[in-house]
């Protein structure tokens, strides 16, 4: 049977995640924000987003593939500037997608 | 030769924080087969003190998570948070050495890295682990 990808939901769900594990007020969780810099994620706390994200979406993320995503060989200034919000809602869109 | 040296501190608190929402996810994402195996062995106590063996789960998860994150930094990744921590494997307590496999595995052959060695202590709360990387 095939599910409805509903990305409203998943933009919900990723934006919750993080504001929650970030602790950090949902208007400031922006599609452009970078989680390192601009919220000021470690890894323990992104670590938190995507087991919150797999649990409201019953999905699983690998953290490898998921940053992998990003690109191979980036450097740190890169990936800092890559990895955004609306990274993550895509990158969990694609996922769920490919997973129907 | 010194290849790399990395560091890391993490308090006690934010693990367990993250192991009490998320409890078996948490460890099956952190840990490798061997030390799932190793962290069933250990009592599920409510204290952690300063001797090398650690005394609760809590304790092996925090000296765990200290000692794979250094090692990533010693290894000189592009960021941190672009790996698996079950690619890294620590094997003994206070005085460790690290295996490393996939992506990591790739990035120390390409610095010439064929031994991690590391320490890890802890006051209790704060836990800090030290790896370097060297090329014999």
């Amino acid at each position: 049977m095939t599910k409805i990808v509903d990305t409203n939901r998943i933009a919900e769900v990723v934006k919750r995640s993080i504001s929650e594990a970030l602790a950090v007020p949902a208007d400031k969780v922006v599609p452009p924000a970078r989680l390192i810099s601009d919220l000021r994620a470690e890894s323990i706390d992104v670590a938190d987003v995507r087991f919150r994200i797999e649990s409201g979406l019953s999905i699983r993320i690998d953290q490898r593939e998921m940053t992998a995503a990003i690109g191979e060989g980036v450097s740190a200034e890169e990936f800092d500037t890559s990895f955004t919000v609306q990274f993550i809602i895509d990158y969990v869109t694609r996922q769920m997608v490919a997973e129907q | 030769m010194v290849t790399g040296i990395g560091i890391d501190i993490v308090n006690l608190s934010d693990v367990d924080r993250l192991w009490r929402r998320h409890g078996p996810r948490f460890e099956e994402d952190l840990l490798t087969p061997h030390e799932r195996e190793r962290l069933q062995e250990i009592p599920l106590l409510p204290q952690c003190d300063t001797d090398a063996a650690p005394q609760s789960r809590l304790c092996f998860l925090a000296s765990r998570f200290a000692a794979k994150e250094a090692t990533v930094k010693a290894l000189g990744g592009p960021h941190r948070v672009a790996y698996n921590w079950s690619e890294v494997r620590v094997i003994g307590e206070s005085r460790f050495t690290v295996e490393v496999r996939g992506q990591l595995k790739r990035l120390a052959l390409a610095s010439g890295c064929k031994r991690l060695t590391g320490a890890l202590d802890n006051d209790g709360m704060l836990y800090v682990a030290v790896v370097m990387g060297e090329t014999e």
